[in-house]
């Protein structure tokens, strides 16, 4: 029997006062070729999730597995990026500096270099690079990774058009090799490439069974 | 793979930390009957740890977003801060024999 490679949290406890509990036990699952799209209001806790499920933010509880094994801090197994909402790579560092500092194969190195817009990039500052350009190597830089999962908080946030354009497409390319985990307020380019809906509400994650249910728990009805 | 990581973030605690720990050290020595000993001594006591942690804690508050592209690459800040601890000694340690050696001659 082929090994099934998936990411499994459940039991997700966390509150940043004792007063308020903001995950009460918030569970989600992605299988590589899997794209789910975490949506729920702002301060639902969507981020800390997604923190705790990479690693970067302990929990009162949790239990994660990753491709079967439960691990403690899932970033030290290398099977799983994280995308921030905010830029994570240092500002002052030349584009293909970065690369070569984080891709390691040649191989990985010169694709990235020669991927056709990143190219006229690799010789900038990354302060000197638009939002979207920045996004994109981003999240390049996080696929050229060995990892098989990836949490994108917040991909499409204040990009262009044609940007969030590039980046969808780039994860739909990338869906057969990895899973990714996508949380949005521009919830329509979520929709667009998600195959799986997943809503987090009240501390908890329900699994939509198509688009319309959204319609019932977090937007305007007759939206679909 | 990571180890450029580490080599990276060497790179960039040492010169703010040599800077830092050589002016503590001139000032805590200046008065010093034999200055050259003295600054010695408190440099390389000063590298890996007041220099060190004050250097980190900058770095800390000013690129605090960056810890996930050490975290991507399966590192964790206490490894890495370790790494950098232990580089500090060991770069401290050969700096004191190099010197001591030349004086004796």
């Amino acid at each position: 029997m082929e090994d099934v490679k998936e990411l499994y949290a459940d039991s997700v406890q966390f509150s940043y006062t004792p007063a308020q509990q903001l995950l009460t036990g918030a569970y989600l699952k992605c299988r590589v070729g899997d794209v789910v799209g975490l949506l729920g209001r702002n301060g639902c806790g969507k981020s800390t999730l997604m923190k705790i499920i990479f690693g970067a933010l302990k929990a009162q509880h949790s239990y994660i597995m990753i491709n079967g094994k439960r691990t403690g801090r899932p970033f030290l197994t290398k099977k799983i990026g994280y995308l921030p909402q905010h830029s994570f790579v240092p500002t002052y560092e030349k584009v293909s500096n970065l690369i070569h500092l984080m891709v390691g194969e040649q191989q990985a190195t010169d694709s990235l270099l020669n991927d056709i817009r990143i190219r006229d990039l690799k010789d900038k500052k990354v302060y000197q690079l638009s939002a979207g350009e920045l996004r994109y190597l981003e999240i390049c830089l996080l696929i050229a990774q060995p990892t098989d999962f990836l949490l994108l908080d917040e991909p499409f946030s204040g990009l262009e058009p044609l940007y969030t354009e590039y980046i969808a497409e780039l994860i739909v390319s990338f869906k057969d090799k990895k899973g990714f985990v996508i949380s949005d307020h521009q919830y329509n380019n979520v929709l667009d490439i998600a195959t799986h809906l997943v809503l987090l509400q009240n501390g908890g994650c329900r699994t939509l069974k198509d688009k319309k249910e959204l319609e019932f728990f977090y937007i305007p009805e007759g939206t679909f | 793979m990571r180890d450029p990581l580490y080599v990276y973030f060497i790179k960039n605690t040492f010169w703010i930390n040599l800077a830092l720990s050589a002016l503590f050290a001139v000032l805590g020595t200046a008065q010093s009957d034999d200055f050259g000993a003295a600054f010695l001594t408190a440099f390389s006591l000063l590298f890996p740890t007041l220099g060190y942690a004050i250097t980190l804690l900058a770095l800390h508050s000013f690129h605090r977003k960056t810890k996930y592209m050490y975290h991507n690459m399966g590192i964790s800040l206490f490894r890495l801060y370790l790494a950098g601890f232990l580089f500090n000694l060991l770069f401290a340690a050969a700096l004191n024999i190099i010197i001591t050696l030349i004086w004796r001659m």
